[in-house]
């Protein structure tokens, strides 16, 4: 039968066979029920408490509860409160006067979700524009680095386009103390770095078999899930299966990305060790990922079958990694500087610089020999 | 070396420069015959593949694109091993994106660390050559050439992958520089050792 082309919750256009439309529309009926038991709640726009807020936000949050729960949940009112008024709007003026990460987003508007109803229009763009330079003025020393530019873009398209709400929220995600992990857009994405090794800790752990083919294939995780982290699925599953997840995220935290993470390469365990390369392997995810319309049958594995995961297990593996990936990153930063001041020098002073060029390869092939000796011990 | 011609080749290119210089429209442009001003910015990593005839072999060419910001070159190490070949692309239009061709291929080699650095085939694209009929150029062939000859003799191209301009002969460049990679890392595999053999700098140029 032919696919069907229809568009999504939030105006994205999806290709979808017969039977996942019907896996769908039962997905959409699910969510219609939880929209019944969130009505008292919503009333008073008053979060339930404790064990029952998790529970119904890892059932899904109504969307058109969204807006004040996403708010809430995340601490982003709270960090509303704390700033004067007009906070956003300052910080708008400021970036668009002067932000060295403008170029940086002015190339990436059009190219954030560019099949996307309202992110393909001017206005959308507009927004996303302002919302991104406002938040590189908030945090200059984070600025714009690419993935924002998707989590703002959703951020819009979920919270009825409100740009100041989706500052808040980049905020309450991305801050020092924030719901993401420090350091994860930040200049040589520390905290990609970290994430990505301690996520590939807990799938030798949880997934021996998958494991052991992934490093047969030299295919770690930073090949898999680098954008699963960093644009936290919005830019691999389908929008509504990315946003089932950042309502468990905002209510639980950054573990959610490890169990959603875990969950997809354990459904699709099988499937990833057929390929024979790391590049099939990738391409594998991908299309599976794109086509994960069953929310519910996700966030259940994430949820019930990829065993436990507590956070202060995470912080653990968290730590050490981040000490190994600070000295390494430092070692780079050393010798990029090396190789930076041995350019300069040659521009200057062509011929004195040969031998510096011939130290500086010395150096570089002890370290590139270096490099690879710690990859084999990892 | 009967082995060699049973198993599938299978050719590993890394696409490395600023981002919007074209990288995902390049391998769009030659792989499926397209372009769009509407791709997504890439994050992480993708690739896409093409068989390709070079002489008389037929070869599989996995052609990877990364994210071009300038943070997410601390990431390449996971993407850039096994390459069999590198291209680097800069927008003609734009002096930064050329200026910083050198630090893509450092940290190329430094990353990826191949068997024979010295000799690893890189392939420069200089591409937007379209844009404003070649008004907005501030990047001249011949300065870019300089650079090439002065890294060991760099193959250069100048493209559009708008107007599909000079993208096939290109990409059969690289293609044929990439092969004769993955056969000399082959030969240095030492199932039979030849005390007399001597590495012998090869030449990148001879297909261009």
């Amino acid at each position: 039968m032919a696919p069907r082309v229809i568009r999504d919750t939030y105006g994205f256009a999806l290709n979808c066979t017969e039977e996942q439309y019907i896996t769908r529309q039962r997905c959409d009926e699910k969510q219609a029920h939880q929209a019944a038991k969130w009505a008292k709640y919503s009333d008073k726009k008053q979060l339930p408490k404790g064990e029952k807020l998790k529970k119904l936000c890892r059932k899904g949050i109504p969307p058109q509860c969204r807006p004040w729960v996403w708010l809430s949940l995340s601490g982003a009112a709270e960090k509303q409160r704390e700033h004067i008024a007009n906070y956003y709007d300052a910080m708008v003026h400021m970036g668009e006067s002067a932000s060295e990460f403008a170029h940086q987003i002015d190339l990436d508007l059009a190219r954030t979700f560019p099949a996307n109803d309202y992110m393909s229009t001017d206005e959308g763009q507009a927004a996303l524009r302002r919302v991104l330079l406002a938040f590189s003025a908030h945090q200059p020393a984070v600025g714009y680095c690419q993935g924002m530019n998707y989590l703002a873009a959703m951020l819009l398209l979920a919270l009825e386009r409100s740009e100041e709400n989706s500052f808040w929220l980049l905020v309450a995600l991305i801050d020092d103390g924030g719901i993401l992990y420090q350091g994860l857009y930040s200049q040589n994405l520390v905290g990609a770095h970290v994430e990505m090794r301690s996520l590939q800790e807990l799938v030798d752990a949880k997934l021996p078999r998958l494991r052991q083919h992934l490093e047969n294939l030299g295919c770690d995780m930073t090949i898999i899930a680098t954008d699963w982290f960093l644009c936290l699925f919005s830019t691999s599953l389908p929008s509504e299966t990315a946003i089932r997840c950042w309502d468990a995220l905002l209510s639980e935290g950054a573990k959610v990305l490890y169990r959603v993470a875990l969950a997809l390469l354990k459904t699709h365990e099988d499937a990833l060790l057929a390929q024979d390369n790391a590049g099939y392997v990738l391409r594998e995810m991908k299309l599976a990922s794109a086509s994960m319309h069953d929310r519910d049958a996700l966030l259940k594995v994430a949820f019930d079958g990829v065993g436990s995961m507590p956070m202060a297990r995470i912080r653990e593996v968290r730590s050490v990694k981040q000490a190994v990936v600070d000295v390494e990153l430092a070692r780079r930063g050393r010798s990029r500087s090396l190789r930076e001041a041995v350019r300069d020098s040659e521009r200057h002073a062509p011929f004195a610089a040969e031998g510096m060029a011939s130290l500086a390869d010395r150096i570089k092939n002890a370290y590139a020999a270096r490099m690879a000796r710690s990859i084999e011990h990892r | 070396m009967g082995a060699r011609q049973t198993k599938r080749t299978l050719l590993k290119v890394i696409i490395l420069g600023d981002s919007g210089v074209g990288k995902t429209s390049l391998m769009n442009q030659y792989v499926n015959k397209k372009f769009s001003s509407q791709y997504k910015a890439t994050i992480g990593a993708d690739f896409l593949t093409k068989e390709v005839q070079v002489d008389d072999r037929l070869v599989t060419m996995q052609i990877w694109d990364t994210a071009g910001q300038e943070r997410f070159q601390s990431l390449g190490v996971a993407f850039y091993r096994g390459a069999d070949c590198c291209v680097l692309v800069y927008d003609v239009n734009s002096q930064k994106t050329f200026e910083n061709l050198d630090n893509w291929r450092d940290e190329f080699l430094i990353q990826a660390s191949p068997s024979n650095p010295d000799n690893f085939p890189f392939v420069v694209l200089g591409n937007k050559v379209d844009m404003d009929e070649g008004r907005s150029r501030v990047v001249t062939e011949k300065k870019a050439k300089q650079w090439c000859t002065a890294k060991g003799g760099i193959p250069y191209f100048e493209t559009s992958a708008k107007e599909d301009l000079n993208v096939d002969s290109a990409f059969q460049c690289i293609a044929r520089n990439a092969l004769k990679n993955e056969t000399e890392e082959e030969l240095y595999m030492p199932d039979t050792v030849d005390m007399n053999a001597q590495a012998i700098p090869k030449r990148n140029s001879s297909c261009c």
